[in-house]
């Protein structure tokens, strides 16, 4: 059985999310609807709906959303693939797994394509996609090998799944999906990359942001993690492991 | 088989790049290709090509199997390959390497040892493919 988690804010998308349950109908995957508003456990609600027999979770919502039921899910042992339907903005980590919008996604679990994600873990939380953090004094310990300081003001990031444009379209970078990339970006032509197994964000007085949608303080530490997460994929999503 | 520009044409696959504006220390170990445009202290070693951009400032001790320098280094530079050294290139130290080109302009203020053999991660090699040696000005 599916199990759609919505979010609170999908009340501002109705007809959206009629369109999306006409679309699942049309594609015989119903299943049950939780609304997150609604549970006040999540973790023991989610290891509930997995010992009826849930076989996929279905998150309706945005990076947030899936950020945050996806740090539940991977401490349950029971791994089930996690689905996401993206609405509205700040919906990048879909983009990234090569989901546009609300019907492709539809589709995308329909064809049920899973891929295990290694999740990374910044402080005590778990990253899907990216950690960003802005600004001029940001300072890095990379590997316990190194340290990098930015000169400049600059855009910061630690892909764990690397964007699928926006930055790919630069041939000389060769981003590894799985690693932790390190992208910075200063002005429009200066850039830096590079891999690495673990980095440290030394104490700045600017905040990381983990998945675009969750700020934490630094020191952050950042490093791969043994948890893992099946997603469903786009068809064209493919993973450089 | 080996060509000696093999690694060198591939510089654009860079598995890291230093970008400028961008200051690295400490001990910086690689087994892809390098491109640096940024300032870096310490020592590098890699089983790749390192490229050294022209704004670039480098107060280390580096390895790797080629080199291209149009920058400036301050340190001893032990090449297993060919290194390439640019018109623009400021170089205090000693060199070693199996093959060299010095551009007119550049400065080295070192001893330069040309080493018959690669002391690491030997190819096979194929001499007649292999362009001529250039033996350095000083």
């Amino acid at each position: 059985m599916n199990i759609f988690l919505y979010d609170d804010y999908l009340d501002k998308y109705k007809k959206k999310v009629r369109k999306i349950e006409e679309t699942l109908n049309k594609l015989n995957l119903q299943g049950k609807i939780l609304y997150l508003n609604n549970i006040k456990n999540i973790d023991t609600s989610l290891q509930n709906e997995i010992n009826s027999g849930a076989k996929t979770i279905v998150v309706v919502g945005n990076n947030k959303t899936l950020n945050n039921i996806v740090n539940y899910l991977a401490n349950i042992s029971e791994k089930i693939p996690v689905a996401i339907i993206p609405v509205g903005p700040n919906n990048s980590i879909a983009e990234s797994l090569g989901i546009i919008d609300e019907k492709e996604a539809c589709y995308v679990l329909s064809s049920r394509r899973i891929e295990n994600v290694k999740l990374i873990t910044a402080n005590n939380l778990l990253a899907i996609k990216d950690i960003y953090i802005a600004g001029k004094d940001v300072s890095l310990d990379v590997d316990k090998s190194y340290n990098l300081k930015l000169q400049k003001d600059g855009d910061c990031f630690v892909f764990n799944i690397p964007p699928k444009d926006e930055y790919l379209n630069d041939k000389t970078i060769l981003l590894k999906d799985n690693n932790l990339n390190l992208y910075i970006k200063i002005g429009s032509k200066n850039k830096t990359y590079l891999k690495a197994k673990k980095i440290e964000i030394n104490k700045t007085k600017e905040k990381a942001i983990i998945d675009n949608s969750i700020a934490l303080e630094t020191p952050l530490n950042i490093e791969t993690s043994n948890k893992q997460i099946p997603l469903i994929v786009g068809k064209d999503r493919t993973f450089n492991l | 088989m080996f060509k000696k520009q093999d690694l060198l044409n591939n510089i654009n696959d860079a598995e890291t790049i230093i970008g400028e504006s961008v200051q690295v220390k400490g001990h910086f170990e690689s087994n892809g290709n390098i491109i640096i445009n940024g300032s870096l202290e310490g020592d590098i070693k890699t089983k790749g090509a390192i490229l050294v951009g022209e704004k670039s400032k480098i107060n280390a001790n580096i390895e790797a199997e080629e080199m291209v320098i149009k920058g400036e280094i301050n340190g001893n530079l032990k090449i297993n390959g060919y290194l390439s050294i640019k018109e623009l290139a400021k170089i205090i130290g000693d060199i070693e390497c199996v093959q060299i080109s010095i551009e007119k302009g550049a400065e080295i203020n070192g001893q330069v040892t040309i080493t018959n053999k690669k002391t690491k991660n030997n190819y096979k090699k194929d001499s007649s493919k292999e362009e001529s040696e250039e033996t350095p000005e000083n």
